[in-house]
């Protein structure tokens, strides 16, 4: 029951302030706040139940757990014939570190929103929707079937539309909503296919024992793997479906923050760990995987390097660490990728709401008009820092720990070559991010601002998130044994990492600092000129994202377009040329029609009319009035009727 | 209730037929009377009657409510109406109306062809059943026609409510 | 049961031939609810001969004439209401002096 109440009580939150929101003014926030908080804390308590049963294994000297003791709440929805429809809430390891991240992040998130969105017009109706996204994302984390997780999935989807174009004023906005749905509802329907597949084959869409499903699948598996897949590439924004999620940001910046860093997007991932038997199943489905993971990581990374736009330096650096963390599940380890899933959530939230701040104080986005910040606001700047090195992966900070385990992994179960392009966005992560902190904070300011601090709300999520960053990934690291890793169920330190390689990420992402600081912080031309004239072209593919969208522009919206207009111009053309010929032709008819009405029709309808008349007048007589008459005349006739039909 | 044989059951027979002739008299008083008072008592036979066939039929609990509540209630209220209404004793007035001629010929046609269908129809063997017993009855009553039952009572409001808001004086 | 089935549905029919003469040729608004009474107890008798000559479980014949009473009550109620409303706006309660159906 109380597994009932975590997805519960944000919906309470949510019909309270959709209802009541307005009356509740500024006080809205507490309401989704307190629901929340709720939340958390049932989370929490799950969390500390799973743990109790880990220590007692522990004490027990088994390997793994006692018993896989923890919550399961089913019941039966409908029954199709003889199928019944289960639905179930179910909160293992999995689902339980889910819903920390995304209720404690989210927490601090909204806290921080009271100060951002404050004084806009809609401020109730904007924490009405983060409940409803709470709802959904938890649905969907604490989903014990597919069926439930995709009802949390469309939720999310729903609440993701109505938060990116929340400010639908902004025409950008409304289309990036657009967009953002659109896009993901393509991948929406891979996954669809997916569960349409498992229930047809297997009939059963519960996570229960997916190894044996993916058997029962036999030849179907890879596409059903492949399916599931290509949803949670629309979700996190895989290439190439990764279109919407720069757009997105046309959001506030809470959102971008909440929903498409830490947590929404994350779902995809969620969704690829949680099925993760269906890909072990078979190679291909996972070298899919891998191979789209990497090849978004290192595509998105790139582009980040090019980009000047401060909130989308760090869409383009999501997605990157969203393919990082594909190509981490794609070793077959589930562990490495949620792993990173739940250190990157802490210092992207981290990041974005130091950007948040930096944008509520500048009044723009552009990182080239920004500089200096730090001497004015120093509490953004320094936790906006430490997110940024733990981003790096410089110990002991969190994102070094992950990205650890990551290429643990990769140099473990695949080709060398996956284990080069995790290296290479290392490298570019740590230039991008550094090359974000420089121009930002640092030099001289190259715009006059009356840029000034945020207030005490935002910045307290800021350094409690800061905390977070800096120290989320100790918990998988070998300081404190390993604890999440045997949380998780995963075998720590079952990979035998090459000694060289720590020390060799270590020395990746301070090289890719120090670039990013020599030539920005000093100004230096790192290339030769000729060098960077030849290059330039490439500059503008990749500060141009690829052209993907101008791609797609090109291959689908505008043969759609030509076929509408065509379909339009024989519309218009064609179409209503025989409509109006056809009414030409008509109106010449009834004229002549028209005289003959006047002259013959007439005289037969109002002949016909007199006619009835008459007749009535004489019928009138037969009605008298009396009831009994009538009952008379009725019993007379189903006598006859009686005698008729003997 | 009578299961025996030989003069008990034929006097039960002759006392069926003198209680059935009593009913149709009552029955024919109550449509035919000039006087509506006589009328009503006439009613009253003939219900009374039926009560009494009703225990030929070992249907003891249904007689006793036929008495209570047709001859008790209704009836009451009938000659209440009755006397309520003027001119009931009023010889200048046709019992009858127009149609009476047309209306005695759909009648008889109705009842003589009843009689010759009744009298003609291969009918099923009786089932020798023992007659529910009252507790039976009560239970049937109050577990599976629950239902109607309350709705039944709901019409009874209904009706009663009805009844005051037509029969009342117009406030003016 | 002693008394042949087909003897008890003659009186019943008799009572319902009886009950729509009176319904059909009574003057007074009054006559025509006694008929309708003994239209409704020609019902009931032939409802509750059926149910004896047939076997009655658990006496449900005698609880569907027992709702028929307790309905025929209603429309009795009703009805007398219906004639006492019409003798005080018009002074008659004669069937064939009320025509307000008359087209």
């Amino acid at each position: 029951m109380p597994l009932l109440l975590i997805p519960g009580l944000p919906l309470i939150s949510f019909c309270i302030l959709i209802f009541f929101g307005r009356r509740l003014g500024k006080f809205a926030p507490v309401v989704s706040l307190a629901a929340l908080l709720g939340s958390f804390l049932l989370s929490l308590q799950q969390w500390k139940w799973l743990a109790i049963d880990l220590h007692q294994s522990f004490v027990a000297g088994v390997d793994g757990r006692v018993a896989e003791v923890f919550e399961h709440y089913v019941w039966t929805w409908l029954t199709l014939g003889d199928h019944p429809l289960r639905m179930g809430f179910m909160a293992d390891p999995l689902s339980v570190v889910m819903c920390l991240v995304v209720t404690g992040i989210g927490w601090l998130i909204m806290l921080y929103s009271t100060g951002y969105m404050k004084g806009d017009p809609r401020y109730s109706r904007f924490f009405a929707y983060l409940s409803l996204f709470f709802c959904a994302m938890l649905t969907l984390v604490l989903a014990d079937n597919f069926l439930l997780l995709y009802i949390g999935w469309e939720g999310v989807g729903l609440c993701s539309y109505l938060l990116i174009s929340f400010w639908f004023e902004k025409p950008a906005a409304a289309n990036a909503g657009k967009k953002a749905f659109l896009t993901t509802r393509v991948g929406d329907l891979g996954l669809f296919g997916a569960i349409l597949l498992i229930a047809k084959i297997t009939g059963d869409l519960s996570f229960a024992d997916l190894g044996g499903k993916a058997a029962l699948l036999g030849g179907w598996a890879p596409v059903v793997a492949v399916l599931i897949f290509w949803g949670a590439a629309g979700k996190s924004a895989q290439f190439p479906l990764h279109v919407w999620l720069p757009d997105a940001m046309e959001g506030p910046t809470p959102v971008s923050a909440l929903i498409h860093a830490a947590t929404m997007v994350a779902a995809g991932v969620y969704l690829v760990a949680r099925t993760l038997p269906l890909f072990l199943a078979n190679a291909q489905a996972l070298a899919v995987v891998a191979a789209v993971g990497a090849f978004t990581s290192l595509f998105a990374a790139t582009i980040a390097c090019t980009q000047t736009d401060l909130k989308r330096i760090l869409a383009y650096s999501t997605l990157s660490q969203l393919g990082l963390m594909m190509l981490g599940l794609g070793t077959g380890n589930s562990f490495a990728g949620m792993f990173h899933l739940v250190t990157h959530a802490w210092f992207k939230a981290l990041l974005f709401l130091g950007a948040g701040s930096v944008i509520h104080a500048v009044h723009h986005q552009e990182i080239t008009r920004m500089g200096g910040l730090w001497r004015k606001m120093p509490v953004t700047a320094g936790t906006f820092l430490l997110a940024s090195v733990a981003m790096a992966g410089i110990p002991p900070f969190s994102g070094y720990w992950s990205k650890e385990g990551l290429l643990t992994a990769i140099s473990s179960s695949l080709p060398p070559v996956y284990l080069a392009a995790a290296m290479l966005v290392s490298l570019l992560t740590a230039f991008y991010i550094t090359r974000a902190v420089v121009l930002t904070f640092f030099g001289a300011p190259r715009e006059e601002s009356h840029a000034h601090e945020s207030p005490a709300v935002m910045t307290v999520p800021l350094m409690v998130l800061a905390i977070g960053a800096a120290g989320i990934g100790l918990l998988g690291s070998p300081w404190l044994g390993h604890g999440m890793q045997h949380f998780m169920g995963a075998e720590a330190g079952h990979h035998e990492a090459p000694h060289w390689l720590e020390s060799a990420s270590v020395l990746i992402a301070s090289a890719g600092i120090a670039l990013a600081l020599v030539r920005y912080g000093l100004g230096w031309q790192l290339l030769p000129e000729g060098l960077r004239v030849s290059l330039r072209p490439l500059y503008r593919l990749v500060a141009g994202k690829y052209f993907v969208d101008e791609l797609y522009e090109l291959a689908l919206l505008r043969p759609v377009r030509w076929i509408s207009q065509k379909l339009f111009g024989f519309d218009a053309g064609v179409v209503d040329g025989a409509v109006n010929g056809a009414g030409e032709a008509g109106l010449r008819l009834s004229r002549v029609k028209r005289w003959v009405d006047e002259h013959w029709v007439d005289g037969a309808v109002n002949g016909t009319a007199w006619s009835a008349g008459q007749a009535g007048g004489m019928l009138r007589l037969l009605q008298t009035g009396l009831v009994q008459n009538y009952l008379l005349v009725a019993s007379a006739g189903a006598l006859a009727i009686f005698f008729i039909l003997r | 209730m009578l299961e025996t044989i030989g003069p008990l059951e034929s006097a039960a027979k002759a006392a069926f037929y003198v209680v059935a002739a009593g009913t149709l008299a009552g029955a024919w008083a109550a449509v035919s009377a000039r006087n509506l008072f006589r009328a009503a008592l006439g009613l009253a036979v003939a219900l009374f009657g039926v009560a009494i066939l009703y225990l030929f039929l070992e249907a003891e609990f249904l007689a006793v409510v036929q008495i209570l509540v047709y001859v008790g209630a209704i009836l009451t209220l009938l000659v209440f109406g009755v006397m309520l209404t003027a001119r009931i004793a009023d010889p200048s007035v046709p019992r009858w109306n127009g149609q009476a001629w047309g209306g005695l010929a759909v009648a008889a046609v109705l009842g003589l062809g009843l009689a010759h269908l009744l009298f003609h129809a291969p009918w099923l063997a009786p089932v020798d059943a023992a007659p529910a017993a009252l507790p039976e009855l009560g239970k049937t009553l109050l577990s599976t026609y629950l239902l109607p039952f309350e709705v039944l009572s709901l019409l009874l409001l209904g009706a009663l409510v009805g009844a005051v808001f037509i029969a009342r004086k117009d406030p003016e | 049961m002693i008394i042949p089935l087909s003897h008890m549905l003659v009186v019943s029919a008799g009572l319902f031939a009886l009950g729509i003469f009176g319904a059909l040729t009574r003057r007074n608004a009054i006559g025509i609810l006694m008929a309708i009474e003994l239209i409704l107890n020609s019902a009931n008798l032939n409802l509750i001969a059926f149910g004896r000559a047939r076997g009655d479980v658990g006496g449900e014949t005698q609880v569907v004439a027992l709702i028929v009473i307790g309905i025929a009550a209603a429309g009795a109620v009703v009805g007398l209401a219906l004639v006492l409303a019409i003798f005080r706006h018009r002074q008659t309660i004669s069937a064939d002096e009320i025509k307000l159906l008359k087209g």
